[in-house]
């Protein structure tokens, strides 16, 4: 499993696709995967995948430029691998730092400073209080 | 290397072994406890690091053949639905499990007598409450007393973790239709708690706790027993129990770190392996006197096994909710637990709340959807999911089947080379049925809550985490495989205290009764201790 690290031409190939996957955008003022930083983190966490996409990498370097029916078609004809690139590209494009911020969250892990959330009101438990006990007894 | 006899050698350092190493110190006998994997180390757990979810998939997976770490050992669950999930290290299944501590119902321990099947457990929930009050200070337990769903004096030493907004529109939904819910009962410390600090809403439960809030037993139990003495030897992967020719167990192999064979001697031994590793365990302890495995004369080790089958219902909300943040369960309802025969199954499920998801958690779900699309639209409508989704879960009472079972896989092994197992396992009739009804009436709630989409999934696949059944307890030796207090029929110093000794499985999370019958075995044992193999 430990194969060699993606190709330059694979990495080229994924960049292309993961741009069709997640496209930078202006409205939102973010980048797309294929963006230089992301990128380099989808090609080195995703290294231990490159045996396993290289062939279907391979059938789509011979399609550049991979446009959105390009897209569509090699999820359809390598099911298994897009969604393996799928699930690689949201990991890497959702913890850069630029994206969380334009998500409005913030860049940080969630330990050591955790979360604040609103104080329960169990008033709203006054009509199960009143129905009274609901288990069942024993004869 | 030969070692010195102990008297109490116990097997598997997770949620029941913790409780009977901590209940057996005090009687100053000499214990030890083989586990297989190390201590775990909050320093390093996912949530102190932005790739918190990615590792969820990765080191931390649920699942062991995902994982495959060396402390794992594979599963083969190809013929099921429902695949198993654990963690292999001090804390067991607890360091990563959701901290849901609802007991079972008065009603699971008598199912034959009231509803006509499965069997009766030979312990009750009157026997069981002082254990489940011990076990809810030692875990440390968050809740809210006076739950009408539970006989009186249920009262958790903690105050309430927070509902949030998604457990508050849920509460409010249930209400609307007047059904039963709660806040549920948490082993998660809401203020410091015995050297533990307070949940801080990291939201990643199920990833292990780096506060240390949740009472995982590698914090809880395992620090006290092991200042009352007990010994914990790591990195210690058992393969087999052995017996003398009186049938009586003598001790144990293990493969200890350095992957050498050892033999450590003992006078009582303890499984506490999980429902999944104890029938593994027993079948792969062979011997002429019990050539079927050790403890087999019922023929029911690995057999009857109980998972939960687990139906999922997620609405989708257009103002935001809590996303991740909070603990993953907030509050529960058990209207549909007990048996309605106008419902066209018996037996019954418990609802419980499941927060919401990261980002990442949100884009891959989102696009598994549909929901999200490759390329242009995938902002806009990532963001139309962004901290908007909101689960239940309903928890379904599966029903013991023979058929259901644990076996030994013909050519799967571990890396110490010892047989690894295999799950046969089916959903019954009555499960499907429960999990229909489940998913309308989750769906139900979801639309009353406001969800301008309900998706839904029956069985979940990834959610085999309650293994239960595959050893029972019982009067009768040929129809179970330990005593009313938890000692084999067949081998008089070998006890079973783990998950395989569940009768049925009721409709609840089992880890309080686990642990509380854990408790009550290791109770039993001190009483006995003049004539404990009589
Ligand atoms: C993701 C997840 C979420 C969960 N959520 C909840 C929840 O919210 N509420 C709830 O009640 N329960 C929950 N559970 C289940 C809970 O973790 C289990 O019920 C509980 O841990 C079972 O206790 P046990 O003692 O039977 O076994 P475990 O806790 O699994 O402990 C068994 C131990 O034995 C060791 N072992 C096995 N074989 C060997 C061997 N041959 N040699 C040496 N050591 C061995 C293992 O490494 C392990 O540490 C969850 C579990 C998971 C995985």
């Amino acid at each position: 499993m430990t194969g060699q690290a993606f190709t330059n031409d694979e990495q080229s190939t994924l960049a292309a696709l993961v741009a069709q996957i997640i496209p930078a955008s202006e409205t939102f003022n973010q980048p797309g995967a294929d963006d230089p930083e992301i990128l380099n983190d989808i090609v080195t966490s995703g290294a231990h995948l490159r045996d396993r996409l290289a062939l279907a990498l391979a059938s789509l370097s011979g399609e550049m430029p991979v446009n959105a029916a390009k897209a569509t078609a090699f999820r359809q004809g390598f099911p298994a691998e897009a969604d393996m690139i799928q699930t690689l590209t949201a990991q890497c494009y959702y913890r850069d730092a630029r994206v969380m911020r334009a998500l409005n969250i913030e860049v940080r892990p969630p330990f050591p400073k955790g979360y604040t959330q609103e104080p329960n009101d169990f008033a709203l438990l006054e009509p199960v209080r009143q129905r009274g006990e609901i288990y069942r007894t024993l004869p | 290397m030969a070692h010195d006899p102990v008297d109490v050698l116990i097997i598997g350092a997770g949620a029941s072994g913790a409780a009977v190493a901590w209940s057996l110190a005090d009687t100053r006998m000499r214990i030890l406890c083989l586990e297989q994997g190390g201590i775990p180390d909050q320093r390093t757990f996912p949530t102190t690091g932005r790739d918190w979810e990615t590792r969820r998939m990765g080191d931390f997976a649920l699942s062991p053949n995902q994982r495959g770490l060396p402390e794992d050992y594979p599963i083969n669950d190809d013929s099921s639905p429902i695949k198993v999930t654990n963690f292999n290290g001090v804390g067991g299944g607890t360091v990563l499990y959701a901290a849901h501590f609802p007991r079972l119902h008065p009603s699971d321990f008598r199912v034959r007598t009231l509803d006509g099947v499965a069997e009766d457990w030979p312990v009750d929930y009157e026997t069981l409450e002082p254990f489940f009050v011990e076990n809810d200070s030692m875990m440390g337990v968050s809740g809210l007393a006076g739950d009408p769903a539970y006989p009186a004096g249920k009262t958790p030493p903690m105050p309430a973790a927070p509902m949030g907004r998604s457990g508050r529109k849920l509460a409010e939904a249930f209400n609307a239709r007047g059904w039963h819910w709660w806040p549920c009962d948490l082993a998660i410390a809401t203020e410091d708690y015995e050297g533990r600090a307070k949940c801080i809403n990291l939201g990643a439960c199920i990833s292990g706790c780096a506060q240390g809030a949740k009472g995982s037993v590698d914090l809880t139990y395992w620090p006290k027993a092991l200042r009352k003495g007990v010994e914990l030897r790591t990195h210690c992967r058992v393969r087999e129990i052995q017996v003398d020719d009186a049938g009586m167990a003598t001790g144990v192999v293990y493969f200890d770190e350095n992957g050498t064979e050892q033999f450590q001697p003992a006078h009582v031994v303890v499984m506490a392996t999980n429902g999944v590793g104890t029938p593994r365990l027993l079948l792969n302890s062979t011997s002429k006197r019990f050539p079927d495995g050790l403890a087999n004369s019922s023929g029911l080790v690995g057999k009857n096994l109980m998972f939960h089958p687990y139906a999922s219902i997620q609405g989708i909300f257009d103002e935001p909710l809590d996303g991740h943040n909070g603990p993953h369960k907030s509050i529960l309802s058990q209207q549909f637990y007990e048996t309605d025969p106008t419902r066209g199954f018996v037996r019954g499920y418990t609802f419980e709340t499941s927060r919401g998801t990261g980002p990442v958690g949100t884009a891959l779900a989102g696009m598994d959807w549909g929901h999200i699309p490759w390329g242009a639209g995938h902002h806009a409508a990532f963001r139309t999911l962004q901290d908007r989704v909101t689960s239940l879960f309903a928890i379904c009472e599966d029903l013991p089947e023979e058929h259901n079972r644990v076996t030994l896989d013909p050519t799967l092994t571990d890396s110490d080379g010892i047989p690894a197992p295999r799950i046969s396992y089916t959903l019954s009739e009555n499960s499907k049925l429960m999990m229909t009804h489940a998913i309308a009436r989750g769906t139900e709630v979801m639309e009353v809550a406001g969800a301008k989409q309900v998706m839904t999934t029956a069985p979940i696949t990834l959610a085999g985490w309650h293994l239960l059944g595959t050893a029972r307890m019982g009067t009768d030796p040929a129809r179970s495989v330990v005593n009313e207090w938890g000692r084999s029929h067949d081998v008089r110093n070998l006890f079973i205290v783990d998950g395989s000794i569940f009768v049925t499985s009721g409709a609840a999370n089992p880890t309080s009764t686990l642990q509380a019958l854990a408790l009550y075995i290791a109770d039993q044992m001190k009483q006995r201790l003049a004539n404990l193999f009589d």
